[in-house]
């Protein structure tokens, strides 16, 4: 298989499909760093508020890397991502358009949609595209440690008392729903022609069954109902989503934004005048 | 060392017997020589998540991340094993 060492090498198609994936993880990481940000204070324990902000630099440091591959890749600034852009353009997970109100919620996004990264992450190990492939191993390896949180608190909240397991299932069917949805369909566009040209390790269909087959086994383990169904040796979702409308783009079935406080906030836009070199 | 391996797992695995968060019949290994002669010197280092321990073979002290050694082989998805 070819190999890219720039974007300048690679196909229109490839050049636009890698830059829509990697706008769109990058997005997601920059929501996933703030709402671990936000949990630093505030949870049920001490460790889970250090490893709340330890998760919050990794995924900023991903999101740095992320945004240096883009700029001189793809020629889009960290301006042009963070602060120029219209709020209806960001392609984060949807359910991270809001604050995360409860510790349920943050196990399950910190389990399923951060998870959900991370086995897409790992389908860009061993990418075409070097510039990628440089520096996806050592986000891989930060997130072990993500996943083995998640874990740890998702089986803590599991084998809890019957109110948090509702708790940790109501947050872990919509955190579910809304993954799902970020990832899309089995066919689309974008991933067919990055596992074409090698960018990805493998195709989308199987990217999605890696993360089912990793978290339902999980939930089935702790009978915690979330949403999915074992068919043929293989976790589905129960409820079949729509993708007709989907957009590739955002990866969204509707046209949703985040909060627009919650973005002002995150982009620091209150202290805008303090930004160092800018005019 | 990645900052998140400066939290705390949890809770500790199920099923063992547990002291300070070292398996009672577990053994910690020196990252530096690999000796098995350590000697634990507080339970907490740096952070929670950590113990401090010295080596009596090369006589460095060193931290080490409580259950490390049982999670680092086990409880991962298979595509993050490789």
């Amino acid at each position: 298989m070819a190999t890219f060492k720039s974007a300048a090498e690679l196909t229109e198609a490839n050049r636009n499909a890698l830059r829509g994936l990697l706008v769109a993880l990058a997005d997601t990481k920059l929501f996933l760093g703030f709402h671990y940000g936000e949990w630093t204070f505030g949870t049920p324990a001490l460790e889970a508020s250090i490893a709340a902000c330890s998760m919050s630099q990794d995924e900023f440091g991903h999101l740095r890397l992320l945004h240096a591959c883009l700029t001189t890749q793809f020629n889009m600034s960290p301006q042009d991502l963070l602060e120029r852009r219209d709020f209806a353009t960001f392609a984060n997970v949807p359910v991270l358009d809001q604050p995360l109100h409860s510790w349920s919620d943050f196990v399950a996004v910190n389990l399923l949609t951060d998870g959900a990264m991370t086995v897409l992450l790992s389908a860009l190990q061993r990418s075409a595209f070097e510039p990628v492939a440089n520096f996806v191993d050592k986000m891989v390896a930060e997130e072990k440690h993500h996943v083995r949180n998640a874990q740890g608190w998702f089986r803590s909240l599991a084998t809890a008392n019957e109110q948090t397991q509702t708790a940790l299932a109501d947050s872990c069917r919509r955190v579910l729903t809304a993954t799902l949805e970020w990832l899309g369909p089995d066919e689309q566009e974008i991933a067919n022609i990055l596992a074409g040209a090698g960018i990805l390790n493998t195709p989308w269909s199987q990217v999605q069954q890696k993360f089912l087959d990793w978290v339902g086994p999980l939930a089935e383990e702790h009978r915690l109902g979330i949403g999915l169904e074992k068919q043929n040796g293989h976790w589905l979702s129960r409820r079949a989503l729509d993708f007709s409308a989907w957009n590739p783009m955002t990866r969204r079935c509707v046209a949703t934004q985040p909060d627009e406080k919650l973005l002002y906030h995150l982009r620091g836009s209150k202290n805008a005048i303090f930004k160092l070199g800018e005019a | 060392m990645s900052r998140v391996e400066s939290m705390t797992p949890p809770c500790p695995p199920q099923g063992g017997n547990f002291e300070e968060g070292i398996e009672k019949n577990e053994t910690v290994h020196c990252p530096f020589c690999g000796s098995s002669n350590t000697l634990k010197e507080a339970a907490f280092g740096t952070t929670h998540a950590y113990s401090q321990f010295y080596c009596r073979a090369c006589r460095t002290p060193f931290e080490w991340i409580k259950w490390e050694e049982r999670e680092a082989h086990s409880d991962l998805p298979s595509f993050l094993q490789s």
